[in-house]
């Protein structure tokens, strides 16, 4: 294996891609670079701007891809009324292609020879991750530290964090026992009670939406508008490309 | 009243913000709540909640613009397409040749997807109220109609449609019948 020089990681500024950061370093000797982007998660990015530098990162991407997100992949989608298995809306499936794009593309920007993501071996990120970077730059080399590592409790990743000078947050409030995916399309959840198939979930556990009963007990309606397929105006007012946010 | 006149004071939207505005009235009224167990591509079966508030009302609003200005046979090839073309993106295709191929048959149907539609949001629910196209629907309510439609469909035609289509089902059972 070629010794590699550069790698760019799809970062959150989170606990697991911190821990990446440093094992990448560590292991391959090699600067990161780091890629974060704003997919409409509903968190702030430049605290990771801030951790990824403290952490000796030197090359720092920070994008704003939700108007990319929404008009390229989110609306072409919904032209063919696309459901999963009858009912799941592909949220999570349909933001992973634009992360492969931008990671291939900030690679050739920095020479860097690999990219690398906190995706897990046990799920369908990795594959979506890694079979888009190979279709758009079949010489990209992928890092996935989850498959590589032995890593596999939060206690372990917390350990890493003390012996190797990573700066956790001790977030306040309960961390949440579940995994989550968060873009302007949708949340997801899974962990936790859900492991159990038969376990309603709590309705805490719910952040976008009230619950049925909790919604008013008056009606909304709404006139949407569409143009070739893709919503154009809603209740009149008309949307176009320029948005000032 | 008062969303529109907000937006006439401040910019156009645009997609992010059409479907920022559609999660908050959306999530507001409890819509796109889903408890799945689904089938992984890497092989197990995985269980997992989703909310979804603005693209369920999408897929609904969409459908229903959909039914007025698409011709039959377009829509249910359409139709039959989808579930492959869903299966591509959820196991990570959409950089693939097929996904791309698909994708421009599904744009070209859309030409004439123009028009409006109604929509009630109530306690979780999404119904659609009411669809219209200025300029491409396909519904005729001359032809539709249970009056007098002055002659724009005439039902005599009817009785040959369904005898050419009996034909081979006659055929069939002929033959079944003819065996011991």
């Amino acid at each position: 294996m070629p010794k590699l020089n550069k790698v760019v990681l799809a970062y959150s500024g989170g606990l697991d891609t911190s821990v990446i950061l440093r094992w990448l370093q560590e292991t391959y000797d090699c600067e990161v670079v780091t890629y974060t982007a704003d997919l409409g998660q509903g968190e702030e990015l430049e605290p990771a701007r801030k951790k990824a530098e403290s952490m000796g990162v030197s090359e720092i991407f920070i994008d704003d891809v939700r108007e990319e997100f929404v008009a390229d992949f989110v609306f072409p989608m919904f032209r063919c009324n696309t459901v999963y298995e009858g009912e799941y809306l592909l949220g999570t499936s349909i933001a992973r292609p634009l992360i492969a794009k931008r990671l291939v593309e900030v690679a050739a920007e920095t020479q860097s020879e690999a990219i690398a993501h906190g995706a897990t071996g046990k799920g369908n990120d990795q594959v979506r991750f890694e079979l888009g970077a190979y279709a758009l730059d079949p010489a990209i080399r992928v890092i996935a530290p989850w498959r590589e590592w032995d890593l596999n409790s939060r206690d372990k990743l917390m350990e890493y964090c003390e012996m190797h000078n990573i700066p956790v947050e001790m977030k306040r409030g309960k961390k949440s026992p579940f995994s989550m995916d968060a873009n302007l399309l949708h949340i997801s959840y899974e962990g936790g009670n859900l492991e159990d198939p038969w376990s309603e979930a709590e309705d805490d556990m719910w952040r976008w939406t009230v619950s049925p009963e909790e919604a008013p007990d008056q009606p909304t309606y709404m006139t949407i508008s569409y143009e070739k397929g893709d919503i154009v105006a809603i209740d009149g007012t008309p949307m176009s490309c320029h948005c000032v946010n | 009243m008062r969303r529109a006149i907000l937006s006439l004071l401040t910019v156009h939207l645009c997609p992010a913000t059409v479907l920022t505005e559609l999660n908050k009235i959306a999530g507001a009224n409890g819509i796109g709540r889903l408890d799945i167990v689904e089938n992984r591509y890497v092989g197990m079966k995985a269980r997992g909640c989703y909310e979804t508030p603005g693209g369920t009302i999408m897929l609904k609003a969409h459908r229903a613009i959909e039914s007025i200005t698409l011709d039959r046979e377009v829509a249910h090839l359409k139709d039959e397409l989808m579930p492959k073309y869903a299966k591509l993106i959820y196991n990570g295709y959409w950089w693939a040749p097929e996904r791309v191929m698909l994708q421009t048959a599904i744009d070209q149907s859309q030409d004439v997807v123009n028009g409006d539609v109604r929509i009630k949001l109530y306690k979780g629910g999404v119904s659609v109220v009411g669809r219209k196209s200025d300029t491409d629907s396909l519904f005729d309510s001359n032809i539709a109609t249970f009056d007098d439609d002055g002659g724009a469909y005439n039902q005599a035609d009817a009785e040959g449609f369904i005898k050419l289509n009996a034909l081979r089902l006659k055929m069939a059972s002929l033959r079944q019948s003819r065996q011991p």
